[in-house]
């Protein structure tokens, strides 16, 4: 899975300026793309720990059905937030893009 | 490949219920002192064996792993001689030629089958269940 | 294409299709539960070596899918001495074995399923 968020990571970075360069929230400019790159962060840590979970269910290393599924859905779930903000900034720089000047 | 499985329970569970009717029919004639052929009932035992199950040379990518089969229902030839002086079939010193069988081993060969025949159910039910959640992979 | 299936998905299917093999072995173990003279059998990794193979984060370039078969060794598991007519298999002690290795299989499906989920949401954007 950390194959495939790579192409999504590369098209949230170009809208991260557009944050910062927004007038009205100005003030929160610079946190909200540092939030971004934190959530990235936090996508591929916790893809990359539903992997190992994955694989020592496999292996026999762990038998606790519990933390592996656990690991897998906070994955999945933090993938899913992340992909519907990129949906979001990616609408909002379309309507942006859109605006007669 | 769960096909294989599939047999080798299915042959198991027709093993064990050919077992039950053969005991069933030495407690029914637990007590039979003339049969047909002449003379008291004689004790039935299965023979099982393992064996591939029918059809498993056709399953392709098979571990050739076996099921089991009755290859026979033998007649144990001992009788046992029981002292029943008022018998319509008694001898002259009183005695009757009975069946060889004791009700309390044939009734702990009927839960032995009982539950090899439903442990194979369970183990149906589980590849069952297997086989089903790796369909749920391509909804 | 193998890039996009590598690693953990690779790990999981061999395990899949150990969870399988298992079975019909343990299937064969409780069918020939009451036959005279049978030995009860397991399935396990033969070494190490397929371990490794399995936990290796990189994806193997030259795998392809459906392709490197496991080294599954069956290993001779009495459940304890021989009974009288030498057969050494205890049928509760296999039934436990099904329902532990039903119950791996189905997560391992599970885990399968989540990672393609995840493959196919990141492929469609939503």
């Amino acid at each position: 899975m950390t194959d495939a968020i790579a192409p999504i990571s590369s098209q949230i970075r170009p809208v991260a300026p557009l944050a910062t360069g927004a007038g009205a929230a100005a003030a929160d400019g610079p946190a909200f793309a540092d939030t971004l790159k934190n959530l990235i962060g936090e996508v591929s840590k916790s893809a990359d720990a539903a992997d190992e979970a994955s694989r020592a269910y496999a292996t026999g290393r762990s038998t606790d059905v519990t933390a592996t599924m656990v690991a897998v859905e906070r994955s999945s779930i933090t993938f899913a937030l992340m992909l519907q903000i990129r949906n979001r900034l990616l609408d909002a720089y379309q309507e942006i893009q859109r605006m007669q000047v | 490949m769960p096909h294989e499985a599939l047999a080798i329970s299915a042959s198991a569970l027709s093993a064990q219920r050919t077992r039950l009717n053969v005991i069933a029919e030495n407690l029914a004639n637990a007590n039979t002192t003339k049969t047909v052929e002449g003379g008291p009932y004689r004790r039935r035992v299965t023979r099982l064996e393992s064996q591939a199950p029918a059809f498993a040379s056709l399953l392709p990518d098979q571990q050739n792993l076996r099921g089991v089969k009755v290859t026979g229902v033998v007649q144990m030839p001992e009788t046992r001689r029981a002292f029943m002086p008022g018998h319509p079939d008694a001898d002259r010193d009183g005695y009757v030629e009975m069946p060889n069988i004791n009700p309390v081993m044939e009734m702990a060969d009927m839960m032995a089958a009982t539950r090899a025949y439903e442990a194979n159910v369970s183990a149906i039910q589980a590849m069952k269940s297997m086989a089903q959640k790796a369909l749920e992979l391509g909804r | 294409m193998s890039a996009l299936f590598g690693g953990v998905v690779e790990a999981l299917r061999q395990a899949s299709v150990f969870a399988t093999r298992r079975h019909e072995m343990l299937a064969e173990n409780v069918a020939n539960a009451e036959t005279p003279n049978f030995k009860a059998n397991d399935l396990s990794f033969a070494h190490e070596l397929d371990l490794a193979r399995l936990v290796q984060s990189t994806p193997d370039p030259k795998a392809t899918l459906g392709s490197s078969p496991l080294d599954l060794r069956l290993v001779r598991q009495p459940d304890g001495p021989a009974k009288l007519d030498g057969n050494d298999v205890d049928i509760d002690k296999q039934m436990v074995r099904v329902t532990q290795n039903s119950l791996y299989h189905n997560v391992v499906v599970q885990l399968l399923k989540a990672q393609f989920d995840g493959l196919k949401s990141a492929i469609n954007g939503r």
